[in-house]
């Protein structure tokens, strides 16, 4: 004998059936709603987990890809600034050969200096170039310029430094360090940091005095001497001041590195300091060599002139490898992108697998469900209208 | 024996057949009615002694109505009613601590975490850069606000689960008080023996399925009918009455600092803690306990641990402002609900220590030569003593007196420091004198500033998302970062989660499957009824007919008679 089936037991089934088949409809149309195979984590926690780790790392790739974006940037700055650098060099070393040429007069020596003063202008200009409103050679340091040139003057005081025999005269035969006599910055008074270790030829005066008869002047160190008892003996007890420009390496330290990391744990450097690019701060440097060469043409001073030309050489050649290695890192910089883009395309590509939907899957299972749907509501609807009473 | 006693046959074939039709209308009427089961009458033959047949039959006899169940499958279902109550509370907590968590997507916890880290490696490349220091800080905020928002929707929803306590305590309380009464009427209605109360017994089976929901449901039917029932354990419907329970209330402290009330519930009487077995409210209880208090740890324990991490490594870094030492979060505020920002980076972003630092050496006690310097000259230099003292942490100086006396820095009280040269400048003589012995304790980077332009120790705090942090394994080591943890603990929530709705669907299934099969029994079938209707209609129809027949045979008798 069969089995009882009541007309409840038929109508709760039939609901049943009929809401399991809506919650999967439901369930596919909010897939599709989406885009998104997984829309919590119970949808498949594994997933979900795998997905938020995906999502993070590509998030870093961001990252990395706007490091990377940066550094390209800042030594893109730096590549352009030194090319530029090594055309000037080049003109400044045409000039020193033409100007140590014997068959110079002082006043065509003169001329290519002032010309020579332009180029040194100019390169006080490029080392100051920026990125983003920092100082790319100053290291770390890059709220502030790595030279400046600076005009002032030092009053020197009667009797200073000491000598011996008059306490009332500037010392006559012996060098004064400028730095130690009352220095006044035009641009920053009072000055605190003002260094005139190297002065700019042809900025030197002393008023009522002649360069080179009356006084020397050491550009290099920032020194002067006195020469002749009668030209101190002319400023008689009172101040002696000297006007002149000088070029201010910045105190703070310039060699800092600066670092951008590229990929996960990799940092590499972006930047060039004023020490790659011009020199130490002593020893021989870019400035020295303009400085020489400034000296030799605006004092006709040939041996001057020929003795630049080594370190114009010297200070391109400097100024070539530095371009070249920052050259080597951008190359660096421009393989981790591609690659980091690889692997970026890669893994978005790996997330968009886990928790995006499959369009054609999610459709044509949708089109089934509602298919099942519609024939369950179909036959459900037909097998409650059945009873006996209806024949009765 | 006469015709009288021929007619008595017919009528009480009319009285079964009237009584058979009566429960069929019975039973149509009651086809929808929750918790009815059919009824069926039992007939029988009678007859009594004869000398001659031995038995002579005296028509049908309704012996009793029947109640059809399966009271074996009622408990069966009943205990599935518990489990499956159990797990609809889980499984709406776990639902719902999934929605606050709304996690994977763009705008859940992992991606303000994500934004957080990756606006450091921003800073890093752009230390100097005020707009890349305001980003840090507004992407800092952010991640705290999403942490205290979270945080804050779990522990809301589980103050929540007040409500529907109380509604539970108070639906079981109107529950085992019906079934005491129901047990009463039943009691009352078998005395007579033979009687069964079957529509009070539907109706307390009703009551019982009802309750067995809401706690796990024992029973055991008393010699009067009576259905005693124990919930873990406890007695809830007796023989003299039904035991009621009650919430009280248990003293929270919030994350914010508010105290909230945290209900539990009790027997009434005894005051002994009420804990079932199952059931949704042992459910409320349990998503309460066990598993908001779960995810809740896991939230205190990364923002703890992005705290002290993100802290360790921002102290050791420079500030803009030269400084080292200062924390990038409220130190003292280490859970989801609570995490801050320190004072002196709401103050400004230039307090974000993006440049590199060295190590920050402790210097617990320093007795400078020579005491408190002369009032002509009232500067310490601790470098004087030592060239590396300099640098020195932000706010670490403290300056004590041979007598204990801890001076206090600042401009208008006894001191100043200058921590870039490490330099400490005496302000107050009225409290000590020159040449006083001091003791002075502070903490010093050994590396000095390096410059705007450093973005080092930014870098490195970016660098914290990778590194395992959390999650100890049995030799110490830690073995999850920041960013695993996270995701792991969201894996473990939608795992935790469909076990817990598969558990349910099998307990679904299985109640449908029961109910299914007590419907089989129990239930009423139209199709059935319509025949038995047809049926007892014939047999009244028949026995009518068999009542005409012998009064016209009466009726022969009496024309005989005349």
């Amino acid at each position: 004998m069969a089995s009882r089936i009541s007309f409840n037991q038929i109508s709760s089934h039939i609901l049943d059936r009929l809401f399991m088949n809506y919650g999967k409809l439901e369930g596919i149309q909010e897939q599709l709603a989406t885009g998104k195979r997984i829309n919590n984590a119970a949808d498949d926690p594994v997933s979900a987990a795998q997905s938020m780790e995906l999502r993070a790392q590509i998030d870093q790739f961001g990252s990395f890809k706007r490091n990377v974006d940066d550094g390209l940037g800042y030594m893109g700055t730096i590549d352009s600034t030194l090319n530029t650098a090594t055309n000037i060099y080049q003109a400044m070393r045409e000039r020193a050969i033409q100007a140590s040429n014997d068959s110079n007069s002082a006043d065509s020596r003169y001329f290519i200096g002032q010309e020579v003063r332009g180029m040194f202008d100019q390169m006080v200009a490029l080392s100051n170039t920026t990125f983003k409103g920092e100082f790319v050679f100053s290291g770390t340091n890059t709220q502030v310029p790595p030279y400046e040139m600076r005009t002032g003057q030092s009053t020197i005081q009667a009797g200073a430094p000491i000598n011996s025999s008059n306490s009332n005269y500037v010392a006559v035969g012996s060098w004064i360090d400028l730095k130690d006599q009352n220095v006044t910055d035009s641009n920053d008074t009072p000055s605190k940091n003002a260094n005139p270790d190297l002065i700019v030829p042809g900025t030197f005066g002393i008023s009522g005095l002649t360069e080179g008869t009356d006084y020397e002047v050491n550009y290099h160190t920032g020194q002067l001497k006195i020469l002749s008892p009668v030209a101190a003996a002319a400023l008689g007890a009172g101040n002696l001041t000297a006007n002149y420009s000088w070029l201010r390496r910045n105190e703070k330290d310039l060699d800092g590195v600066s670092n951008r990391e590229i990929e996960e744990g990799i940092t590499a450097r972006v930047n060039t300091t004023a020490t790659d690019a011009f020199g130490a701060k002593t020893g021989g440097n870019a400035w020295d060599a303009m400085i020489d060469l400034l000296e030799g043409t605006l004092h006709n001073k040939a041996d001057k002139v020929r003795g630049s030309l080594d370190q114009i050489d010297q200070s391109l050649k400097r100024n070539l490898t530095a371009q070249s290695t920052n050259g080597a890192r951008v190359n660096r910089f421009d393989s981790t992108e591609s690659r980091n883009t690889e692997r970026q395309t890669y893994t978005t590509e790996l997330q968009s697998d886990i928790e995006d939907v499959d369009f054609a899957k999610a459709v044509s299972d949708f089109n089934l469900q509602q298919a099942v749907y519609e024939a369950s509501l179909k036959m459900g609807a037909q097998a409650l209208q059945n009873s006996l009473v209806n024949f009765l | 024996m006469g015709l009288l006693d021929s007619l008595s046959i017919g009528m009480r074939g009319l009285n079964a057949s009237q009584r058979a039709i009566d429960v069929t209308g019975q039973n149509i009427s009651n086809a929808n009615t929750e918790g009815y089961s059919r009824k069926r009458v039992n007939l029988q033959s009678d007859a009594i002694n004869d000398p001659v047949y031995g038995e002579k039959g005296l028509g049908v006899e309704v012996t009793e109505i029947d109640r059809i169940r399966d009271q074996f499958l009622d408990r069966q279902t009943w205990e599935a009613m518990g489990e499956k109550g159990y797990d609809t509370q889980l499984d709406t907590a776990y639902t719902r601590i999934g929605n606050i968590l709304k996690e994977p997507s763009e705008d859940g916890l992992a991606a303000k975490m994500n934004a957080f880290w990756a606006s450091w490696q921003d800073l890093a490349n752009n230390p100097a850069d005020a707009s890349a220091r305001e980003a840090v800080k507004s992407s800092a905020n952010v991640m705290i606000d999403t942490f205290q928002s979270v945080y804050k929707q779990i522990q809301d929803y589980g103050l929540s689960m007040n409500n529907p306590l109380q509604e539970a305590t108070k639906q079981v309380n109107d529950l085992t008080d019906q079934i005491y009464n129901l047990n009463q009427q039943i009691s009352d209605a078998e005395s007579t023996k033979g009687a069964k109360a079957n529509d009070s017994r539907d109706q307390r089976d009703l009551l019982v399925r009802r309750l067995s929901s809401m706690v796990d449901v024992q029973t055991i039917e008393d010699d009067n009918g009576r259905l005693i029932i124990t919930s873990g354990g406890n007695l809830m419907v007796g023989p003299s009455g039904a035991l009621k329970i009650e919430t009280y209330g248990v003293d929270k402290t919030l994350s914010n600092g508010d105290k909230a009330s945290e209900l539990r519930i009790r027997f009434s009487d005894s005051r002994r803690a009420f804990d079932p077995r199952s059931g949704e409210l042992k459910g409320i209880m349990d998503a309460r306990s066990k598993v908001l208090s779960t995810y809740m740890d896991s939230l205190n324990s990364l923002a703890s641990s992005i705290v002290q991490q993100v802290n360790d490594q921002h102290e050791l870094g420079y500030t803009k402002n030269h400084t080292t030492g200062v924390p990038f979060f409220d130190p003292a505020k280490i859970s989801a609900g609570t995490m801050a920002l320190s004072d002196a980076i709401v103050t400004s972003s230039d307090n974000i220590a993006a440049a590199e630092g060295g190590k920050i050496v402790d210097v617990a006690s320093f007795a400078p030569v020579g005491g408190i310097p002369p009032v002509g000259n009232p500067v310490l230099d601790l470098k004087t003593t030592n060239p590396t003292y300099r640098d020195l942490a932000d706010k670490s100086v403290t300056v004590t007196l041979s007598d204990g006396t801890v001076l206090q820095e600042g401009a208008g009280a006894d001191y100043v420091v200058d921590p870039e040269l490490g330099t400490i400048k005496f302000l107050n003589y009225a409290r000590y004198s020159a040449g006083d012995a001091i003791n002075v304790q502070f903490k010093y980077n050994t590396t000095g500033y390096s410059g705007d332009g450093n973005g080092q120790n930014a870098l490195l705090v970016a660098g914290l998302r990778l590194k395992n942090a959390l999650v100890p394994n049995t030799d110490g080591t830690l073995t999850q970062s920041v960013s695993t943890f996270y995701s792991a603990t969201i894996g473990r929530l939608g795992i935790e989660q469909n076990q817990n709705k598969s558990r349910l669907t099998t307990k679904d299934s299985l109640i449908a499957q029961m109910d299914s099969e007590q419907a089989t029994t129990s239930g009423v079938s139209l199709d059935e009824e319509m025949t038995n209707m047809i049926k007892f209609e014939n047999s009244y129809r028949a026995s009518a007919k068999y009542i005409t027949t012998v009064s016209q045979m009466m009726d022969v008798l009496m024309q005989l008679a005349t």
